[in-house]
């Protein structure tokens, strides 16, 4: 067979065979085994070649077919055999092929060969015409570059722009007219300068590059991260003869990246548990804290559930937990107690935050868990601190503001007792019964007294020796294998029924004369219970013991000593009585026998001064009454108004140097007193108000009265009281400076006082230096 | 005349209030201590008794209570005295009235009247 080179149309007659020769489409004819019988001239254009009668068409190298990605489909896979092979007589089927890489459609059809009964497969290569023309294929394509939001730069090979699209004119700030025509490189930073060299390199290879990230610049000279796209152009004939270039602007994208790093590194190295879970409760992240709180790795954990983490009796947590996180809400530093993968508990803070998707729905919830064992270790610490302190500062104000020793004692065991840790404390105390014997106190703390009621009082062995004679403390962690211990008959140790003891301590109790008066001891069946810390508390509660001791022996020996005091002053002002009841007695008798003037007069002086010293002897009866606490009153109602007016009366007629001026309102004001005791009180008062103001004529005596309270003053005008006479005025023996050279004992404002207390009234005082004072007292009024 | 006990230990207080009985028209008979009153109240019954409380070998409050339980003495007016100012001191005594030291000599007068007063 022989191919013919004359058109199609040439020549009126013309064999079928002469018309397949002719036909502008490709076709061949080959048996089953790919034996060519017959091709044409379109075919031998495709394959570049003349291709002969009885040539295997898997011969015909140049007639490559490709696949959808451009790709050349090897001999092997070729679609010719799978058609060869087929028992289909027609099949239609879409390939590439040609060195253009052409759409066709390959047609088949099967064929007898008349004379020898073989088969033969007919191929039609029927090219791919588009359905739309060129022009609009080409329009439809400006305008996706023209509108894209990529912006899209098409250059030549020697890297001057030929095109620029709208999204171009945005990214860069340039304008088309601008840049057409220019070099690439004025969008690269100067460092980027070699990326040029190595695109154009890639492109001239055929090789396109893809999401290339690098750094271009904008016309302002801002630095625009972008990810490239770079595409050979080629011409119609296949050649290379520039780029397009698709860039992307990063910034946001890296922005978000950068952040994302960033939270993973910190989620990722956080000391905290930050796990995340779905709304089932499914583990659904989980980070390196995570794994060395919990123990777990991530691989172990991931899709198990949360509960695995929580301690079986709170698991309700868990329910409650997913219930706020569903409804939106946060959980914040809720303190409870997980579980560790080796089972041990440990308390963890957690936090927890509804996790929600981009449409806001929440999926899941984030946890942050933070070990808290230290913190509760360390406010555990702190804690027991401060009830040390506590302890240490009421034991301080405890024993310092109480004076009675067996109180004192026990404070001080009970407080050590408690500070050291002992399971039992005891104090021995040396102290004097009354006759001056010595003898031992004890208090216990943690113990009952049973517990030492038939144990003797602790003897001079060697355990105990360095302790009572003040030697220093002992602190042992276990006693019974001390070398002092055992050494003494009849128990060597302890004696029976003792409560057992292997951390001893024990503190001397020294006085401030330096003289050991007790020993606080200390035990517990534990050994090394006691540390140096405790040592030193108790011996600085020790040393304060000791000084309360010593006040609160000095206070006993006041104590009695002031009692005796006032016995003696009752009994001597009683003694003193007795005599003067006669002197005055005789005084009587003459004051009635004796005519002569004068005579009277000195005897009235005399009787006068009589009196002066009744009263003496009584305000000092009474003061030793007050003190030993059994000054007596009885109550009786009676006009407090009347009794007013008639002292005022008596007095107006003693005092001649003095006016006295009432003040004592129209209405009779009863009261429940005990009337006698009260006209004392106002004696008293109105006697100072005359001794202490010397050079005045006049004193007040006023009576008032509102809805709570009956009030009575005596007002002087004489030399008055400094502030810190006005608070020290009723105390016993108390006598103002000013007052030197005016007589008295200082008695009269403190019975006064004991007078209204025990009434419920008040005694008060108003005065200023110079201007005179008023003494007043509040009576409460009875209805 | 009127026969008045007076008990009384101080010597110079037994003195003066003899002087001022025997000045009144009492006769007068004094003793400075319970035993001494005891022996003779048991033989000679008087119109009236002054006693103080603190003696030296009694108390004039026990002394009271028996003369007011025996038959004979039972009617005698009796005044009781003491420095201890606290009338309460003679309450279940049985006296007929107590006289607080020291007292003024008309006092003294007007607590015998109105003892003696009260009886008739």
């Amino acid at each position: 067979m022989k191919s013919t080179e004359s058109p199609l149309s040439s020549a009126p007659s013309f064999s079928v065979e002469q018309l397949l020769k002719e036909l502008p489409v490709p076709l061949f004819t080959c048996n089953r085994q790919g034996i060519l019988h017959l091709s044409n001239t379109a075919f031998d254009e495709l394959c570049e070649l003349k291709a002969l009668p009885g040539t295997s068409v898997f011969e015909i190298k140049t007639l490559k077919f490709f696949d959808g990605n451009g790709r050349r489909i090897s001999s092997e896979n070729s679609p010719l055999l799978e058609i060869l092979h087929s028992r289909n007589p027609v099949i239609n089927k879409q390939v590439k092929a040609g060195p253009k890489n052409q759409s066709f459609l390959l047609s088949t059809s099967f064929s007898l060969k008349a004379d020898q009964g073989e088969q033969l497969v007919n191929f039609c290569l029927i090219p791919n015409y588009s359905t739309e023309s060129e022009e609009i294929k080409n329009a439809r394509l400006s305008a996706i570059v023209e509108y894209s939001n990529d912006a899209i730069i098409s250059k030549d090979l020697n890297g001057h722009i030929t095109s620029w699209n709208k999204a171009a004119e945005k990214l860069f700030k340039y304008t088309e007219e601008e840049v057409i025509g220019k070099h690439i490189s004025l969008l690269f930073p100067e460092d980027r300068l070699k990326d040029e060299r190595m695109i154009l390199d890639t492109i001239k290879r055929g090789e396109q590059i893809k999401h290339f990230e690098t750094i271009r610049l904008d016309k302002t000279g801002k630095e625009i991260p972008l990810s490239l796209t770079i595409s050979p152009i080629k011409d119609s004939a296949g050649r290379i003869i520039g780029a397009s270039k698709v860039a992307r602007e990063i910034s946001e994208r890296l922005e978000s990246e950068k952040k994302q790093a960033h939270l993973s590194a910190i989620v990722e190295h956080s000391d905290d548990a930050i796990i995340s879970k779905d709304l089932n409760g499914t583990i659904t992240s989980w980070n390196h804290g995570a794994s060395k709180i919990f123990g777990y790795s991530e691989e172990e954990v991931l899709g198990k559930p949360i509960t695995l983490l929580i301690p079986a009796e709170r698991l309700q947590e868990e329910d409650l937990i997913l219930k706020k996180i569903k409804s939106g809400e946060k959980i914040q530093h809720f303190e409870t107690v997980r579980v560790t993968k080796v089972g041990k508990e440990i308390p963890v803070s957690l936090s927890v935050s509804p996790i929600k998707n981009l449409q806001g729905a929440i999926i899941g919830a984030s946890k942050i868990a933070r070990n808290i064992e230290e913190q509760i270790r360390f406010r555990k610490k702190i804690k027991a601190y401060n009830v040390k302190l506590n302890i240490l500062n009421s034991v301080g104000r405890d024993i310092s503001s109480n004076l009675d020793v067996q109180t004192v004692i026990q404070k001080v065991t009970d407080a050590c007792t408690k500070l050291s840790g002992a399971k039992f404390g005891a104090f021995f105390y040396n102290t004097e019964n009354g006759n001056g014997e010595s003898m031992m106190l004890y208090t216990l703390s943690g113990a009952p007294k049973e517990a030492f009621e038939n144990l003797g009082m602790p003897r001079h062995t060697a355990v105990f020796q360095s302790t009572f004679t003040g030697q220093g403390a002992v602190r042992i962690d276990d006693i019974t294998s001390d070398a002092r211990y055992g050494q003494n008959y009849p128990f060597n140790g302890m004696p029976p029924g003792h409560l057992k003891v292997v951390s001893y301590m024990a503190i001397p109790v020294i006085s401030s004369s330096g003289k050991v008066t007790g020993g606080l001891l200390f035990g517990h069946p534990e050994k090394g219970v006691f540390q140096e810390e405790h040592e030193m508390m108790i011996k600085s509660i020790a040393a304060q013991a000791a000084i309360a001791l010593d006040n609160s022996r000095l206070f006993e020996r006041v104590k009695s000593l002031s009692e005796k005091k006032d016995e003696f002053i009752a009994l001597a002002s009683h003694e003193l009585k007795t005599p003067l009841t006669t002197v005055k007695g005789y005084l009587q008798i003459l004051e009635k026998k004796i005519e002569e003037p004068s005579s009277r007069l000195f005897l009235s002086k005399a009787l006068e001064q009589a009196d002066r010293l009744h009263t003496l002897i009584e305000d000092l009866l009474n003061m030793s009454r007050i003190e030993a606490g059994k000054l007596e009153f009885h109550y009786e109602e009676f006009d407090l108004r009347e009794m007013l007016l008639d002292l005022a009366e008596t007095f107006s007629h003693s005092a001649s140097t003095h006016q006295i001026i009432t003040n004592l309102g129209e209405n009779p004001v009863i009261v429940k007193a005990d009337k006698q005791r009260l006209e004392q009180a106002l004696i008293n008062l109105l006697s100072n108000a005359v001794k202490y103001s010397p050079t005045a004529q006049k004193v007040h005596l006023n009576l008032s009265v509102n809805d709570e309270n009956i009030r009575v003053g005596v007002r002087d005008e004489g030399i008055g009281l400094t502030e810190e006479e006005q608070k020290q005025v009723f105390s016993r023996f108390y006598r103002a400076e000013s007052t030197k050279g005016i007589n008295g004992l200082g008695l009269g404002l403190y019975l006064t006082k004991q007078i209204i207390d025990a009434h419920h009234g008040q005694l008060a005082v108003e005065s200023k230096v110079g201007a005179g004072s008023e003494f007043y007292f509040m009576l409460p009024r009875i209805c | 005349m009127k026969k008045v006990y007076l008990v009384e230990d101080d010597y110079g207080l037994r003195d003066l209030m003899s002087v001022l009985l025997i000045h009144k028209n009492f006769e007068v008979q004094a003793f400075p201590n319970a035993t001494s009153f005891t022996k003779t109240i048991n033989k000679e019954i008087p119109d009236l008794i002054l006693m103080d409380i603190m003696l030296p070998d009694g108390n004039g409050v026990d002394l009271c209570k028996n003369l007011r339980d025996a038959r004979e003495t039972k009617e005698i007016p009796i005044l009781l005295m003491s420095a201890h100012a606290n009338p309460s001191i003679a309450d279940g005594s049985g006296a007929d009235a107590f006289l607080p030291k020291p007292f003024d000599v008309e006092e003294l007068y007007q607590c015998i009247e109105t003892v003696l007063e009260a009886r008739l």
